[in-house]
């Protein structure tokens, strides 16, 4: 992987990174996210660009079902040089299109007692996200209560999500990325489902 | 009406120029040449390259230079440069047996196939300060050695009398790019060890020698000499030589132990190093048998059988560091004592006087 | 020999990618001491590199960039800091603690509360809270694992038992999130109030030590104690001579050999202000 450098990539990833940290600094809070990815990804250019953000050899990166594609594949090879998992638990990253569903959450690996930061981080690509409805994030990073939705995102993972946030300080790390936006839920978060949700 | 202190820049500014000043020393002087160097200071330069962990003569002459000749300060240079290069990968392991030998020992046989060939040694010098030292030389016989001599330590494994030296099965971590913990596994160790301060490697050793852990050492085999250097490009997928370095290596053959279901063995220490630098090897061997205490059986007791303790503690770029980082201010802190030692004793003499 | 080329900040892409991947981990377990491969810095470990580390991960050519040690952005070693980033990143400086967005930081919180717009960075030399009770990492890992703060409660009630208070004045350790118990850097107790409850993320970087931690914007943070001997701050007899200010920190400036001492706002940008505004 070459490290030659030109000033301007670097800007453009050290950007898109505060973009994911003031994301994952307030959760459920979403931030405009203006990707910079090469095309040809498969992914979302959002759901690519957090790839080339965060992603490289010293990751192994899980694909979704509708993300295993050989372009998909050859493009993380290529340009970050990832290595592809297909055990869920080994993976650092996962990258799932909520279009084909949501993953089951409790196969990625949570970390341990000890080291509850070798843990994967979660990338779901879904349609679109909203501030001020939906379930009820509560914990670090919110002041009082702070209110998310995401299209495709139902009960059923907010549930999960619960179950999951039982385990704290293990668990896993969610980052959300839609068109032009980013949010992220990490395991800190408290989730309180509204009644009908 | 008290004004702040300022000026921290400035002083800072004239520190380094009247530095820039002092390195140069007089300029009637001729200045010296990383030639010099790295031909005739040649130990310091390998010392430097083996702590620094990078193996580029000119670059460590530069930096014993640079630091004035202070090689930690050198050794911090290196490195500092280290982590700015690309990597583009690892080698494959050298192979030492191969190794065109220049110097190559064994305390442990009195002659050994190939022989014991002293190559350029202090060792029977006899240590008188000399300022006429290399005016007259002697010649050197002209005998070309061979390659591929034999390692002592393999005449031992092929009667089975030392444990078995293995093949790795998977693949070593670089404690350069990952995160390290311990317990640590034995690759890690040697890492650390191989990059860690010839001081306090050799102070440990040492103690061991003395009943700090004994591990009854002999030097199996000392060798210095050039290896290649062999790396597999992922467009060619078949590995290409690179170019070459020179190793010091040392296997030390100590304590044996058995098992219950094993017949006793001789067991190992290794040390592994750029350039000439057999202290350096022979004090890695004897702490890295130490530190294998626990996967030997055997009760930890001593300093150099203390792994965290070692490890923690071996590297003179971190020990420097935060040695002299107590002359940052830390006058906030020290206030904070102050105030509360103040009214520690006032409320103890109080008490006092209250008693008396 | 080639000259190195430096990139943005100084550190390779492939660098600010682990220490990027360290900072949200921490982030995301608010006290927890994330190991992260440090890398050798050009100034020496013990100086701010795990600081300069998380400061060069995190910077864009957006920020605006304030260096203090002690509270004062002219102490020699934030001159250095600063400069360095100068250097490497062209990135805008400021000594005005409410102009800037990424704050580096050695034992000293701004007196000026942050905003959601900034962030604090912490230089950190000691990470482990417990370490001066458990020299060891390997049981110092368990006890944070297992939730067994016992020793440090136990130190502190020595200290009760010996002095008649508790006998910790900086690095004062503190619960976090109701999980990990940390060591906030050694800030003076006097700035701990500062850390709970914060409008601004806050990053602690241990370049030796190689941990980063976090503290996300509005989290519970309390300083250990007891009921019966709850925490207390640092307080001062008389207010700073230049400006006046009950409420900040002060030092002690020696005046002359008869032993004349003066008091001073450590925290010299607000200090400025405050003078300014008389």
């Amino acid at each position: 992987m070459s490290e030659a450098i030109t000033a301007n990539p670097s800007h453009d990833r050290a950007r898109n990174f505060r973009s994911i940290l003031d994301a994952a600094s307030h959760p459920g809070r979403i931030y405009a996210f203006v990707p910079h990815a090469p095309l040809g990804s498969g992914l979302s250019p959002e759901a690519a660009t957090v790839a080339l953000t965060l992603c490289d050899f010293l990751t192994p990166v899980w694909l979704c079902e509708n993300f295993s594609t050989p372009a998909t594949e050859h493009y993380l090879r290529f340009h970050i040089g990832a290595p592809l998992t297909r055990k869920a638990n080994e993976a650092a990253f996962a990258f799932c299109d909520v279009a084909s569903g949501v993953p089951d959450l409790a196969q990625f690996s949570k970390g341990t007692h000890e080291l509850p930061d070798l843990s994967a981080t979660i990338v779901l690509q879904v349609p679109q996200m909203l501030s001020d409805v939906g379930v009820r994030l509560k914990g670090p990073g919110i002041k009082n209560e702070h209110q998310f939705a995401a299209a495709a995102l139902g009960g059923d993972f907010w549930r999960q999500m619960q179950v999951a946030r039982r385990d704290f300080p293990l668990g896993i790390d969610v980052i959300l990325v839609g068109p032009g936006a980013i949010a992220a839920i990490p395991r800190s978060t408290q989730i309180l489902l509204l009644e009908n949700a | 009406m008290y004004v702040a202190v300022k000026g921290g820049e400035k002083a800072i500014d004239a520190a380094h120029r009247l530095l820039s000043e002092e390195r140069r020393g007089d300029t009637t002087v001729p200045e010296l040449s990383l030639e010099q160097i790295s031909g005739q200071l040649t130990l310091g330069v390998d010392r430097v390259m083996n702590e620094g962990s990078i193996y580029d003569r000119e670059l460590a002459a530069l930096a014993m230079k640079q630091a004035r000749g202070d090689l930690i300060e050198a050794i911090f240079l290196a490195r500092a440069a280290r982590t700015t290069l690309a990597r583009f990968g690892y080698t494959e392991a050298v192979d030492t047996s191969a190794m065109q030998i220049r110097r190559r020992i064994s305390a442990a046989f009195k002659d050994i196939p190939g022989g014991q060939i002293l190559g350029a040694t202090f060792d029977y010098t006899h240590r008188l300060l000399d300022a006429d030292f290399d005016k007259t030389p002697a010649g050197v016989a002209d005998v070309s050695l061979p390659r591929n001599m034999p390692k002592v330590l393999g005449l031992l494994e092929a009667e089975g009398l030392i444990e078995q030296s293995r093949p790795s099965t998977t693949t070593p971590s670089d404690v350069t790019q990952t995160p390290t913990s311990f317990p640590m596994p034995r690759d890690e160790r040697l890492q650390s060890l191989a990059r860690g301060d010839e001081g306090f490697l050799l102070s440990l050793a040492y103690s061991t020698q003395r009943g700090y852990g004994r591990t009854h050492p002999f030097a199996g085999e000392i060798r210095l000499g050039e290896v290649e250097v062999e790396f597999t490009p992922e467009e060619l997928g078949f590995p290409i030589v690179i170019g070459e370095v020179t190793l010091t290596e040392c296997e030390m053959i100590n304590q044996f132990k058995g098992a219950a279901d094993v017949p006793p063995q001789f067991t190992r220490g290794y040390g592994l190093g750029f350039g000439q630098c057999e202290r350096k090897a022979m004090a890695m061997a004897l702490v890295d048998r130490s530190l294998r205490a626990g996967e030997l059986g055997e009760e930890r007791i001593a300093p150099a059988q203390d792994e965290e303790f070692v490890i923690s503690h071996c590297d003179n770029v971190q020990a420097t560091g935060f040695v002299e980082h107590l002359k940052l201010p830390h006058y906030v802190d020290f206030q904070a004592e102050l105030g509360l030692l103040r009214q520690l004793r006032t409320e103890s003499v109080a008490v006092q006087e209250a008693a008396e | 020999m080639n000259a190195p080329v430096y990139n943005f900040a100084y550190l390779n892409e492939q660098t600010k990618r682990m220490i990027r991947r360290a900072i949200l981990k921490a982030v995301a377990i608010p006290g927890y001491q994330v190991p992260f491969a440090a890398r050798e810095m050009p100034m020496p470990l013990g100086w701010g590199t795990g600081g300069v580390q998380v400061t060069a991960a995190i910077l864009t050519p957006d920020d605006t960039l304030k260096v203090i040690d002690q509270g004062a952005d002219d102490t020699t070693n934030a001159v250095s800091i600063r400069k360095f980033f100068v250097k490497t990143a062209g990135i805008r400086t400021t000594e005005a603690t409410q102009d800037a967005s990424i704050i580096q930081t050695r034992h000293r919180i701004p007196e000026a509360p942050l905003t959601e717009n900034q962030i604090l960075v912490f230089q950190v030399p000691i990470p482990e809270p417990l370490r001066f009770l458990e020299p060891r990492e390997t049981e110092t890992r368990k006890m944070h694992a297992l939730e067994e703060y016992g020793v440090m409660h136990v130190k502190l009630y020595e200290d009760i038992a010996r002095y008649g208070e508790i006998a910790t004045t900086y690095d004062y350790p503190a619960l976090v999130n109701d999980r990990y118990v940390f060591d906030p850097s050694p800030i003076p107790k006097f700035d701990n109030p500062k850390l709970g409850q914060c409008s601004a993320l806050q990053l602690f970087g241990a370049g030796r030590e190689k941990r980063i931690y976090a503290l996300p914007p509005y989290t519970n943070v309390k300083s250990l104690d007891f009921e019966d001997y709850p925490f207390t701050l640092q307080s001062w007899e008389k207010p700073c001579e230049i400006c006046g200010s009950r409420e900040s920190y002060l030092d002690e400036i020696v005046m002359d050999d008869a032993g004349r001492r003066m008091f001073v706002c450590s925290d010299t940008d607000y200090c400025s202000k405050r003078q300014a505004m008389a």
